[in-house]
């Protein structure tokens, strides 16, 4: 390593698709944790409730998002339903299967926070006249996203990392484009570390921005 | 405190002698005092690099690595280091020498040295066996199409893409490794993958046979001269593996692997015209 000599100008060349680059990986990570936490919201009301068909598939589906790897399940989607003539764009694949993933996880964060809330704040709500859906909504939710806020934010930077995986399938995303970028130049470090640093600092502004967003809406 | 002057010149003679040892080693030495030579070679790339049934590395680069290290009198240690990660592994001096069919770019010859030819590769364009509307390069206007990622191929097409007036609806889409490539083309996820034409045969013959054939040679393609890849300062191996090559491609061993694994005859190195190889 001590005779290899650093060229950054032809990172900073290739500087606007690295940045394109840069934010379909955030694009993806947003997109990915939104919708996955809006499934998750469900399933872990399913999750709690007595009815065994719904406990069984939000079971089934955390069981198998938590337990395959993150590249299998982009796999499935890709490969697994292009085998039965369904036929998905590489961004979609990727799309639907953090947002698999990332439900999976949310779900059982979401059902602690849920677990956390005292059942006499239920009852009391009921006994208030409200309807299950106002609990959740005006009671409930609230207080539970107040809990999992943070462990949501580590959802978040675990999500950004699983795009990564997309660039075997063909998706641009940031380290597709690095390896893009390093196999047409042949300055791999160059590239690879510029890679690591936006990974860096796209992970710790959501970190951070998650911080701020928290010290401000949490402080009842 | 002052040094004795015979102690200056003690320490100077061992700085200097230090010096000196580091400007002459040569990897060449390293290897023939270690008895052993580490080649990068890739083994997810039949039929130039792949596994035997018992796991054993074998192909036209594996070839090519037992022969230079049996005429340097050493042991071979076949390296496997997949497409995207031979010059990374070259670079961090995990292996002496990559063998690798890397085309001998002038853009990748800056950051690491290449040997004379040893192999050409031209380029091809398949399809799903029972496909019938891509018969040419010019059928492939509007179609998706997959490619390698990182490979020559691959920044040649996207250059010709800027200058052919072709529909908006041509979508390239690189995959990671051949077995995506093969596998997307075998689903219908792309209508053609444009890859070297050895490689392309050699997945016709075994887990494509029946699945796609090559619709015909991509004629606009590039044509890589592939070379053996050494560190750049490692000048002294590079002008053994200069030779060596030579010597490969004088005493008939390159016909030979290429009849093997090819099952062609080698073609002539040499560039027309040229005066040299």
């Amino acid at each position: 390593m001590l005779d290899y000599r650093f060229q950054w100008r032809v990172v900073f060349k290739h500087w606007p698709e690295l940045l394109d680059a840069a934010f379909l990986t955030l694009e993806l990570t947003v997109l990915s944790v939104a919708l996955g936490l809006m499934i998750g919201l469900v399933l872990s009301v399913w999750r709690r409730s007595d009815n065994r068909l719904l406990w069984w598939f939000t079971a089934t589906w955390v069981a198998l998002a938590r337990n395959t790897p993150a590249l299998l399940q982009i796999y499935l989607f890709y490969f697994g339903l292009g085998a039965v003539s369904i036929h998905m764009s590489s961004y979609a694949a990727v799309l639907a299967a953090i947002t698999f993933n990332n439900a999976g996880y949310l779900t059982e964060i979401l059902r602690g926070g849920m677990d956390a809330i005292s059942p006499a704040q239920r009852n009391a709500a009921i006994g208030l006249g409200m309807r299950p859906v106002q609990v959740y909504v005006f009671v409930i939710i609230p207080q539970v996203l107040r809990i999992v806020f943070l462990p949501i934010t580590n959802q978040i930077v675990w999500a950004m990392m699983g795009t990564s995986l997309g660039m075997i399938i063909g998706l641009q995303e940031l380290t597709g484009m690095t390896t893009f970028l390093q196999s047409q130049t042949f300055r791999p470090f160059e590239f690879y570390l510029v890679a690591a640093v936006i990974y860096l600092i796209v992970a710790e502004s959501i970190l951070i921005t998650a911080r701020l967003t928290a010290r401000y809406s949490f402080r009842w | 405190m002052k040094l004795p002057n015979y102690m200056t010149g003690l320490v100077a003679a061992v700085g200097l002698s230090v010096c000196a040892h580091a400007a002459q080693a040569d990897l060449l030495d390293d290897i023939v005092a270690d008895g052993e030579l580490r080649c990068g070679v890739m083994l997810d790339a039949p039929p130039v690099g792949l596994r035997n049934a018992n796991n054993e590395p074998i192909g036209f680069d594996v070839a090519v690595c037992m022969d230079m290290a049996e005429a340097l009198g050493v042991k071979a240690n076949v390296i496997e280091t997949p497409s995207p990660d031979r010059i990374p592994a070259l670079l961090s001096k995990r292996v002496d020498i990559s063998i690798s069919s890397a085309g001998n770019s002038l853009e990748r010859a800056k950051s690491i040295s290449f040997s004379i030819p040893y192999q050409i590769w031209d380029q091809s364009i398949a399809v799903a066996a029972d496909s019938t509307d891509i018969a040419s390069f010019d059928d492939l206007e509007g179609k998706k199409i997959g490619m390698l990622r990182g490979t020559t191929g691959e920044a040649a097409f996207l250059k010709q893409l800027e200058e052919l007036d072709w529909s908006g609806d041509t979508e390239i889409i690189s995959y990671g490794s051949n077995a995506e490539q093969f596998l997307a083309l075998s689903q219908g996820k792309v209508d053609a993958i444009i890859e070297g034409t050895a490689i392309i045969a050699e997945f016709a013959r075994g887990p494509g046979d029946g699945r796609i054939r090559i619709a015909s040679r991509w004629e606009t393609g590039p044509i890589d001269y592939t070379g053996l890849m050494v560190r750049r300062e490692d000048v002294g191996l590079l002008n053994w593996t200069n030779l060596f090559v030579w010597h490969q491609i004088k005493n008939g061993r390159i016909d030979e692997l290429y009849r093997e694994w090819f099952g062609v005859p080698a073609p002539d190195m040499s560039l027309p015209g040229s005066g040299a190889y």
